[in-house]
């Protein structure tokens, strides 16, 4: 999956989990700080980005990912690279 | 250094007794007239964040539940609210610069959900405090993260109602103990014990701590954790004078619930 792919699916992921305005999701979006996630929305962020790929995360690792462009890179791990 | 009204300079302190936990409550409605006079206490990092907030509804709630904090953490240190300086803990947990909690006594805590907001303040033991408005939540992928699969089963078989009380209860209490902990949200929390202290806190548990279920109001569930279990609590609610400039008082006058 392209890099560009995988970011636009992370940022609708993203605003629908945190019920944000999808234009206020930007790469540099902290999950916590600009858009808002408690705790709870966190594991429900995580669990969505699994759904969302098919992947299963590490999911301590996951929980420390803070940043939407962060998530892109760590679910990339788990992708098959483009070929 | 104290800009505005909000000075503390002539009030008594409040104080702590030995034993005691105050938890306060307050709503961030009640707050939202005044929240731009309220912005002149938070600090520049405070602001950043503040402004980063995609929404002015959340831009407010921030500000207002950060000067809460301020302004009663000040009634209790007798430092001016804006003078505080914070520091994170290990996995985020927010603590006061040392220089400014003279002999490290106090400890705090703070939840908010909705419009609800809750502060807990204890002396010489961390105390965790969650606050949860009810509302429809996709229960089933939250329960495995923290409840042992016993509870799950049980959570499966009650009525949507129930189960939404049940879970919204258990999840209060999980969060006022890892907060209590400073340890943070990881990975099957607590699904490794027979029971952890958020299933049934009376039985015994390794956690060093006791959580109790607070009764804030119907629409909600709320839960203290706090080490020991030598402490009670006492409730109050901020009074919306605290946040008027310049007539309001200059320290905090406790409304008892």
């Amino acid at each position: 999956m392209a890099a560009e792919q995988v970011r636009e699916r992370v940022k609708e992921v993203v605003a629908r989990v945190l019920e944000v305005d999808p234009a206020a999701v930007t790469d540099d979006s902290n999950f916590i700080f600009d858009l808002g996630a408690s705790s709870m929305k966190s594991l429900l962020l995580v669990g969505a980005f699994e759904e969302e790929f098919d992947i299963k995360m590490d999911e301590d690792r996951a929980l420390e990912v803070q940043t939407v462009s962060d998530a892109c890179n760590f679910i990339a791990e788990y992708l098959p690279t483009p070929q | 250094m104290t800009r505005g009204n909000h000075s503390n300079d002539t009030a008594p302190l409040m104080r702590i007794a030995p034993g005691e936990i105050h938890v306060w409550r307050a709503r961030v409605s009640d707050f939202a007239p005044h929240a731009r006079a309220l912005e002149s206490l938070l600090s520049q990092e405070e602001h950043t964040r503040a402004n980063r907030y995609s929404t002015s509804q959340g831009c407010n709630a921030f500000i207002i539940r950060r000067s809460l904090r301020r302004l009663l953490l000040s009634s209790y240190l007798g430092v001016a609210p804006d003078a505080l300086v914070f520091k994170d803990g290990p996995h985020g947990k927010p603590m006061l610069e040392a220089r400014l909690n003279r002999k490290a006594r106090l400890r705090f805590s703070t939840s908010s959900s909705g419009d609800q907001i809750l502060m807990a303040f204890a002396n010489d033991r961390e105390v965790g405090v969650d606050i949860e408005v009810l509302r429809p939540v996709t229960w089933e992928q939250l329960a495995p993260w923290f409840l042992p699969e016993w509870m799950v089963t049980t959570l499966t078989k009650m009525n949507a109602q129930d189960r939404q009380n049940r879970f919204f209860r258990l999840w209060s209490r999980m969060e006022a103990c890892v907060k209590t902990s400073g340890n943070g949200i990881t990975a099957k929390l607590g699904t490794d014990q027979a029971i952890p202290p958020w299933c049934a806190p009376s039985a015994p548990h390794e956690w060093g701590m006791e959580v109790r279920d607070l009764h804030v109001s119907p629409e909600c569930r709320a839960a203290i954790a706090a080490s020991g279990s030598d402490w009670h609590i006492r409730m109050f609610r901020i009074p919306r004078t605290i946040a008027y400039p310049p007539e309001r008082p200059t320290r905090v006058i406790a409304a008892h619930n």
